[in-house]
C-alpha cells in the first residue's frame, strides 16, 4: 500500500472520530437542555426547539425559537447549560 | 472551589467598579426593587457551574437596564452602555478568590426589551472559568 494512501485513510478515520464525538456531545447537549431548561412551559415550543449542528470542525448548540435569546437573557437556562456540557465532553475526549 | 455566590461576588464587584452604573444600583437577580424600572440599574445572574477536567465553567449574565422615556427606548444611552461594556469586558480578566484562580470574559452581548418593567437592557454574557487543578 502506498504511504500517501495509508495517510489519507488515517486522517479520514480521525475526521470521522472527531465528527462522531461532536455528534455525541451535541445529542447530550440537547438532552440536557430539554431536561434542565428552567423556564415554565406554555406551548412547549421553546423546549422542543433545542438543537445542535455539526459541521466540519464545529459543533453549534442552540435553540431555534426566536425568543430563546430573550428567555436566556432574563436569567433562565435555555441552551447555555448544554453548550458547557458539550465543551466538557469534548475536552475529556481530547485528554 | 468557587461556587455561584463567589462568582456573583466577583462579577458584582467588577460591575460596581466599572463606572457603568452607580454601585448602589447593582443588584442580584431576584433582589431588585419591585415595580417598573425608573433609574438605570444592573442585574447580575449567575447560572449553573459545570465541572470540567481543568476548568469549572459557568455563565454570568449582566443586564444593564435603561428606563424607557415615554414608552420609547433611549437608544443613545443603550448604545453608549453596550459599547462601554463590550470594551470593558472584551479582554479576559484574571484573578484569585479564596485561593482559586479564575478568569472571565465576554461571551456575547445583545439588546432586549422588558415591557412589564418599562425598560430596555443590554445583556452582557460572561463566560466564567475557575481553575479546577492545583
Amino acid at each position: 500500500m502506498r504511504i500517501d494512501t495509508e495517510l489519507e485513510a488515517f486522517f479520514k478515520k480521525g475526521e470521522e472520530e472527531v465528527k462522531a464525538a461532536m455528534e455525541e456531545a451535541g445529542r447530550a447537549a440537547v438532552e440536557h437542555n430539554v431536561e434542565h431548561g428552567d423556564y415554565r412551559d406554555r406551548t412547549g415550543n421553546l423546549r422542543r426547539s433545542n438543537t445542535y449542528e455539526v459541521s466540519r470542525d464545529t459543533l453549534r448548540v442552540g435553540n431555534t425559537a426566536p425568543y430563546a435569546s430573550d428567555v436566556e437573557a432574563r436569567g433562565r437556562m435555555v441552551a447555555s447549560g448544554g453548550a458547557l456540557l458539550a465543551q466538557k465532553m469534548l475536552e475529556e475526549k481530547c485528554r | 472551589m468557587m461556587g455561584t455566590k463567589d462568582i456573583e461576588e466577583v462579577v458584582i464587584r467588577a460591575v460596581a467598579d466599572s463606572g457603568l452604573i452607580p454601585p448602589d444600583s447593582v443588584f442580584v437577580a431576584g433582589d431588585c426593587p419591585a415595580g417598573k424600572v425608573t433609574e438605570e440599574r444592573a442585574v447580575v445572574t449567575v447560572k449553573e457551574v459545570s465541572r470540567g477536567p481543568i476548568f469549572n465553567r459557568g455563565f454570568a449574565e449582566v443586564n444593564l437596564c435603561v428606563p424607557d422615556r415615554e414608552g420609547r427606548a433611549d437608544h443613545g444611552r443603550l448604545q453608549e452602555l453596550e459599547t462601554s461594556a463590550v470594551t470593558l469586558f472584551g479582554d479576559d480578566a484574571v484573578g484569585e478568590h479564596g485561593g482559586t484562580v479564575y478568569r472571565y470574559g465576554l461571551h456575547s452581548h445583545s439588546l432586549h426589551a422588558d415591557a412589564d418593567l418599562g425598560c430596555r437592557y443590554v445583556n452582557i454574557r460572561l463566560l466564567f472559568e475557575t481553575l479546577n487543578v492545583r
